[in-house]
């Protein structure tokens, strides 16, 4: 028995130091003119492209796997291998194949955005530029949308291309209020009508935080946070402002603003349970799928602010050391095509944001988002775009994250 | 003995209860869709979980080969390393055998990512990284100290004695070590196979970083999973890891006891 084990396994060691052989010679890739994309469609052909990013959710590995894969294969005739692999590892890897001077990797699209992306640019561990490589960039997205030019402030510079979008909403119960607010001010005078029944989850909560740049915003402006100098002191006389602000709201906040929900599931919680009035989701679907999932009532509602809310994006981008950039650039302009995006914003297969311009799409594939039935209770793609501000930089959250505990959180 | 004192009896079956209640809970996951705070059991039931991991993603069977392959190996390629290294270390004695027996455990002192990032480079150097031997390498590193400590004390209890005596009577060394040592000490080699087997199985960062995703194994599944709260998915997964470990340990104490008598170490 051990004999027939120890025979297994050298044929299969064997075969596996041959595997790893043939990719080193198929790394010298003849040269391809990327800029035309039916000659990078005829290389991709019959090959392999490797998606890595993170693999978290069953509905989005779901979604590139059966969705994704097989039309690639279908109309491309290129298959899709998805690697589960944090973004973490991913730059750790990449960075000790530029160390050891690997010029043909694993990675051939990396699913990426705001830090990671600055790290990996900063290290020259991309490929690019690469949007003027990908056709459906200039067919479907808005050359003036901010999240083409700036992820969390770090300049893209075609490095990237957008892969799906999230927003930050508030909602709300029809059934209790007549109408929403509209503005920070306008949230001030609802928490003065109704004391002690609205509050946001604690910074550096994700959410909560958002929610406080979110006001910060309203008060001081998106542009002035963003053109701040990096300087705490800087940036403390900038959003002043806006610390007074939630300051002056504090008072009417549940328990006075002494204490805050710990995360955004303890502001869920207190939502449910009619404790406040108003509840916060960086996901613009959260209300359908509560609704759908009989934990909401049928009468609440998503709002955002009338100057808008923060967005975020997520991206794909090419390695450095893609050993099939030809198959990665193909992968990419099939994922921002209306047809995939129209089906990842389906809330059956994943429910995220599509990154296209809703006014570049041809009639027919209007109507195929029309046709997408999220549920109740959700604002459309469209409404979200007309209220949307970019994140600042990266490295200012934790900063306005500690000035909200000194100036608010521990204010009089 | 237990009939004498219903204590201890009632003692074993609290402490069967607690160990199992984990893998109760872990089972109950994978079914319930729904299940909100106050509820005591599951509201909707239904086998989304499992149709995810079996149909839909299509990783999960290859993963699950992997894994038990690259168990195996690695604890073939550990015993190969430990049956010596215990035997050298329990029964010769040479200069600076201490610092030797400390040596052995220096990879579990010290931080296993430190030992990775480093050994990485050298690794992408060889062309190591991305192949199952490179991973299987990497893994029997972190196996090894628990297979060595083991043989180790094996042959200390063991001793060389009875291969004397064999010797005297003109065996020859291969021998020797079929017929005398090998019998012996195979309780030893089957506890230290299984817990290489079982590090191998468990290893996240190591798969992760030589393999560079091109092994997946079925941890690799499970991870993102747990770290997104999508803990059904993730005892889906676990669940069938363990089964699957479970049933290749089974069958293999059972291929090795047909030829060697000897009492159940791997069950007790």
């Amino acid at each position: 028995m051990k004999k027939t084990i120890v025979i297994i396994l050298t044929i299969l060691m064997t075969l596996t130091l041959l595997a790893g052989c043939a990719r080193n010679q198929s790394g010298a890739a003849d040269e391809i003119d990327f800029s035309d994309f039916d000659a990078v469609l005829e290389a991709a052909r019959g090959t392999t492209v490797n998606f890595y990013g993170w693999g978290g959710s069953a509905a989005t590995n779901a979604w590139l796997d059966n969705v994704v894969g097989s039309t690639l294969y279908e109309q491309y005739g290129i298959r899709l291998n998805r690697v589960p692999m944090d973004i973490d590892a991913i730059l750790n890897k990449l960075m000790g194949e530029m160390h050891a001077g690997v010029d043909s990797g694993d990675i051939d699209v990396v699913w990426i955005n705001g830090e990671n992306f600055y790290t990996a640019k900063n290290a020259g561990l991309l490929f690019g530029p690469i949007t003027h490589y990908v056709p459906n960039f200039a067919v479907y997205l808005n050359p003036d949308d901010a999240d083409l030019h700036y992820d969390f402030g770090t300049p893209i510079e075609g490095m990237q291309v957008p892969y799906g979008r999230a927003q930050l909403v508030f909602m709300g119960d029809t059934a209790v209020l007549d109408s929403f607010p509209t503005s920070a001010q306008e949230l001030l005078e609802l928490a003065r009508r109704y004391p002690g029944r609205i509050t946001y989850s604690a910074p550096p909560d994700f959410t909560g935080s958002a929610f406080v740049r979110n006001m910060l915003y309203e008060i001081v402006g998106f542009e002035a946070i963003f053109n701040a100098p990096r300087d705490e002191e800087a940036i403390y006389e900038i959003i002043r402002p806006g610390l007074d602000f939630l300051v002056e709201l504090k008072p009417y906040l549940w328990q006075e603003g002494r204490t805050y929900p710990v995360d955004a599931p303890a502001l869920q919680q207190m939502f449910i349970d009619g404790l406040v009035l108003m509840n916060v989701s960086y996901s613009p679907l959260h209300v359908a799928q509560m609704i759908f999932s009989g934990e909401y009532p049928e009468t609440v509602q998503t709002f955002v602010f009338e100057n808008g809310n923060i967005g975020n994006t997520h991206y794909m981008a090419i390695p450095y050391n893609a050993p099939n950039r030809a198959g990665a650039i193909a992968l990419i302009n099939h994922i921002i095509s209306a047809e995939m995006q129209i089906t990842k914003y389906d809330a059956r297969n994943w429910g995220d944001l599509p990154v296209f311009d809703v006014q570049r799409l041809t009639p027919q594939q209007r109507e195929l988002l029309d046709a997408i039935d999220n549920g109740i209770g959700i604002l459309s793609p469209e409404v979200l775009f007309e209220h949307r501000l970019p994140e600042v930089q990266a490295y200012k959250i934790p900063i306005i994250e500690r000035l909200w505990v000194q100036h608010v959180l521990h204010a009089g | 003995m237990r009939k004498k004192q219903p204590i201890y009896n009632a003692l074993f079956y609290v402490f069967v209860a607690i160990s199992c209640a984990p893998l109760i809970m872990l089972v109950v996951l994978t079914f319930s869709t729904f299940w909100p705070y106050p509820s005591l059991l599951p509201e909707v039931v239904s086998l989304d979980y499992y149709a995810h991991v079996f149909i839909e993603n299509r990783q999960t069977l290859m993963a699950v080969v992997t894994s038990i392959l690259l168990a195996f190996f690695v604890a073939f390629v550990t015993l190969i390393i430990a049956i010596p290294a215990g035997k050298a270390i329990a029964c010769y004695s040479f200069k600076g055998k201490g610092f030797v027996k400390m040596l052995v455990l220096v990879p579990l002192i010290v931080p296993s990512v430190a030992v990775i990032m480093g050994i990485h480079v050298t690794m992408i150097r060889i062309g190591l990284t991305g192949t199952f031997f490179g991973v299987a390498l990497i893994q029997t590193l972190f196996a090894m100290p628990y297979a060595i400590r083991i043989m180790t004390n094996v042959f200390e209890i063991v001793g060389k004695g009875l291969e004397q005596q064999a010797s005297v009577l003109g065996a020859g060394t291969a021998t020797i070590f079929i017929k005398v040592t090998l019998p012996r000490i195979m309780p030893g080699i089957l506890s230290a196979g299984v817990l290489s087997f079982t590090v191998s199985i468990a290893q996240y960062i190591t798969t992760f970083i030589i393999g560079g995703g091109r092994i997946i194994t079925v941890t690799m599944l499970i991870i993102p999973h747990i770290q997104s709260r999508e803990h059904h998915i993730a005892a889906v997964y676990s669940i069938l890891l363990i089964v699957s470990a479970m049933i290749s340990l089974y069958l293999t104490e059972k291929i090795v006891r047909r030829y060697y008598d000897m009492d159940n170490v791997v069950y007790v």
